[in-house]
């Protein structure tokens, strides 16, 4: 490029250059719009199944059943149980899962050395430590990318029916996630105040309690509470393979297809998990005193009612779950397999958008600055229609993000499977519904971080909601919403494999035939490629948000941390 | 073109209980060039927000050609909005998005949302930016994205969005003041010979009294939220201004 070029020749060149732009940008949400039609068409999901004239029937049945809920005191106090089953669950469920991913923590982290030390540690010691951290991390990620719902029926095999398996699995599944999370954590710490007391020759153990705890006990804390909710409301659920709490009267309902007691189950599920956010959001306010409180006697009352065979877990008469010999793959498995993966991948993918599409509009119209409010400080009111259909609006909007967050995938699955049959689509419908409420809490995260100043300055100048939200906040936010669009993608693999359980296709369904089937050589390969399909996710969502995040004038103090929010 | 005209009546306004500004009662005719000067904290940016349909009075009525803004429709209120157009001290420019996306926002309130929608997705009235951006100096940068720009180039780009609309009233609260003395000169003149080449009011914010004085038609001073004086610029003694100033380490 010369040196000097004049104004003109410059206008000229940097409109070259934003025209390619944007014709990239064209191409990119043009591929996405495309690759997102055709996962469509190739997991044979056919949407006009919602609303063909079985469809119709069936959502009528089922609506029917919203009309009379069974309302029976027999009932009731069933439901009633079983919520406080479900409940005690995720209480327990959490205390395991902390427990175990510290523990696991406490291996896989990476403690800072001196930044020079007179090398007295021999080799073996360093090379057992690397181990010992690769393997705790290993461990956490076949925890971690094994669903809830897998590990509780296997689990049930184990130990047999009752709540003993849910507690187990979420126990698994979240320690892994806890592990890990916990691990980052600690890794990102300050690493002066390790390396002070590495030099006065603390050990591991003491700097772990004295440099690491205390840097992120914070936030530790905050996503174990965070996970007590999701596991609570994982609780309801599990009972679809006979592991306790609510889910089970779920799947009973379903199957003698009595509706009136799948509405009340359904309806005591969104009462709970409303009660439970409440509840939540009070102990978040409050010292820590009360929350540790609240876990104790959970852990306690669940220790006393929950009636958990733990001896059964060692001297269980089950055949072995997992089997290394004749691991031999064949060529008709491996193509199921195969298929299975990228159903997965196609139903994860068409799910996370559709969810995310809808979000992007729904969290805008929930927020108070852009539809009842202002960036405004204090503006002039203004009377009229508006007065009414926009805070109809906004709270209408708040509505269907509540209800569709707090009903668990699994819950829908067995909804929709009633609805349009088993398969990809109803997989694909109950991922995107959850998704719906889930990513328009992240989407309004994100905008309650917007710097207020410019949308102020347009609304200033009677720009509507639509316009202050495109013009004014959307370029601000737009990189951190894919990287949150991107983040859900790779939960919704894993949940993928959670909701083929009950029918939904993708990779869940051959999981439960094996479990069911006892077929062990193919449990094992399945568990095996779920490891390595999510830690592949995983990974290059990793690298791809990085990327996204790179981009200029994002605040990087409060550049998110992704996992703080959920997981 | 038919500026309104903009009256203020009794108008007080608190922030936090304290009274920032005290029955101001005045009025801004079509095609004025006031200045408005005083003190930090006398409650000048209050005042211009106020006229603007950007805050609400604790007190008094605003009356836009005779009609209280309270009693305003929402629609009516936006149209007031559009009609008005502020400069900010700090540009307040979205500085993700390119500087013609910034100046094409100015127009946001005078299109209906599918135009709004269109203009999201692809860039529109390309040469109606370019032919403005040319007036301000500032062509070259079109496409630049906002937040690369200097100060001034900002400060440029933010007077480009006010503009665009063909505002009626141009509403400036001390749009130099980030800005480095000869620069801010620049932008100063810039202003004010679009307000007059547009033949638009002007509410200019400033402590540079010499501008005020050569190229204002009233000057007005305020101090801890009253009226000190309001008239011609070349009835505003000295005497006036160290009486405004005083006690202030800000001087004109």
């Amino acid at each position: 490029m010369p040196a000097v070029t004049s104004a003109s020749e410059r206008h000229a060149q940097r409109a070259r250059q934003a025209r390619l732009a944007s014709w990239r940008q064209y191409a990119l949400w043009l591929s996405i719009g495309l690759s997102g039609w055709w996962c469509l068409a190739l997991t044979g999901a056919q949407p006009t199944k919602l609303f063909d004239r079985e469809g119709w029937h069936n959502a009528s049945d089922i609506l029917s059943g919203f009309a009379h809920p069974d309302l029976s005191r027999d009932f009731l106090g069933r439901v009633l149980t079983l919520s406080i089953e479900s409940l005690l669950i995720g209480i327990l469920g959490t205390v395991f899962a902390v427990v175990l991913g510290t523990a696991l923590a406490f291996f896989a982290i990476r403690v800072p050395d001196l930044p020079d030390p007179p090398r007295r540690v021999p080799a073996w010691v360093r090379t057992s430590l690397a181990l010992t951290r690769w393997l705790a991390r290993f461990v956490l990620g076949v925890f971690r990318s094994i669903p809830e719902i897998v590990w509780a029926y296997i689990l049930v095999r184990v130990i047999g029916l009752g709540p003993g398996a849910a507690v187990l699995a979420i126990g698994l599944t979240v320690g892994g996630n806890i592990g890990k999370l916990y691990a980052e954590l600690a890794e990102a710490i300050d690493p002066r105040a390790i390396q002070a007391l590495r030099a006065t020759g603390a050990s591991r153990w003491g700097v772990f309690v004295f440099a690491v705890l205390p840097q992120v006990s914070r936030q530790w804390t905050g996503y174990a509470l965070f996970c007590l909710e999701c596991n609570i409301r994982i609780g309801t659920i599990l009972g679809v393979v006979g592991a306790g709490g609510l889910g089970s009267e779920i799947a009973l309902s379903i199957r003698y297809f009595e509706y009136d007691k799948l509405a009340t189950a359904l309806l005591a599920v969104l009462a709970f998990v409303g009660v439970l956010e409440v509840v939540s959001a009070q102990l978040r306010q409050r010292r820590l005193g009360w929350t540790l409180a609240f876990a104790a006697i959970g852990t306690a009352l669940a220790l006393h009612q929950l009636d958990i065979p733990w001896a059964d877990l060692w001297t269980s008469q089950a055949p072995p779950l997992f089997t290394f010999d004749k691991l031999a793959l064949d060529g008709p498995f491996i193509q199921t397999v195969a298929t299975q993966i990228g159903e997965t991948l196609m139903m994860a993918w068409v799910a996370t958008l559709v969810s995310g599409g809808v979000a992007f509009w729904l969290a805008p119209m929930a927020a108070s600055h852009l539809m009842t409010g202002s960036y405004l400080p204090d503006p002039p009111r203004a009377g009229g229609l508006a007065a009414l259909w926009r805070p109809a609006l906004k709270w209408a909007s708040r509505a269907v993000l509540q209800a569709t967050r707090v009903m668990p995938e699994l819950t829908l699955a067995l909804v929709f499977v009633v609805w349009v049959g088993g398969g990809p689509l109803a997989g694909i419908l109950a991922i995107a519904v959850h998704n719906i409420g889930v990513m328009g809490r992240l989407y309004t995260e994100v905008l309650e971080e917007v710097e207020p100043g410019p949308p102020a300055a347009l609304q200033a100048q009677g720009a509507g909601s639509l316009a202050t939200f495109l013009f004014g906040v959307l370029p601000q936010i737009k990189a951190r919403l894919a990287a949150f669009t991107l983040y859900r993608f790779e939960v919704n693999v894993r949940a993928t494999a959670m909701v083929g359980f009950v029918g939904a296709g993708g990779i869940g369904d051959a999981l439960n035939t094996a479990i069911s089937l006892f077929h062990m050589r193919d449990l094992t390969l399945l568990l095996l490629t779920m490891l390595l399909l999510v830690s592949v996710v995983d990974a290059v969502g990793d690298r791809v948000r990085a990327r996204i995040l790179a981009a200029p004038f994002l605040k990087s103090a409060k550049t998110m941390n992704l996992k703080d929010i959920t997981t | 073109m038919n500026a309104p005209e903009v009256h203020l009546r009794d108008v007080s306004r608190h922030w936090a209980g304290q009274a920032v500004l005290k029955d101001i009662t005045l009025r801004v005719s079509a095609g004025e060039r006031v200045a408005l000067i005083g003190p930090s904290g006398a409650g000048k940016s209050t005042l211009i927000r106020l006229m603007a349909g950007a805050l609400r009075p604790t007190a008094g009525v605003i009356e836009v050609n005779g009609r209280a803004m309270a009693d305003f429709s929402w629609r009516e209120l936006q149209r007031h909005r559009s009609m008005c157009r502020i400069v900010e001290q700090q540009n307040l420019l979205v500085p993700q998005s390119s500087v013609h996306r910034n100046v094409l926002s100015g127009l946001l309130s005078t299109w209906p949302w599918h135009q709004v929608l269109r203009a999201a997705l692809m860039p529109v009235d390309v040469a109606r930016v370019t032919a403005l951006l040319q007036e301000l100096g500032m062509a070259a940068y079109q496409w630049d994205t906002a937040g690369e720009l200097s100060g001034g180039q900002m400060q440029r780009v933010a007077i480009a969005r006010a503009l665009i609309a063909n505002p009626s009233i141009l509403l400036a609260d001390e749009p130099t003041a980030s800005l480095d003395p000869n620069t801010a000169k620049a932008v100063t003149r810039l202003i004010i010979e679009q307000a007059q080449s547009r033949q638009m009011s002007l509410v200019f914010c400033t402590h540079w009294f010499d501008i005020a004085r050569r190229d204002c038609t009233r000057v007005i001073g305020l101090r801890a939220g009253e009226v000190l004086f309001d008239c011609a610029p070349d009835q505003a003694t000295d005497a006036l201004l160290a009486q405004l100033y005083a006690g202030s380490d800000e001087r004109v």
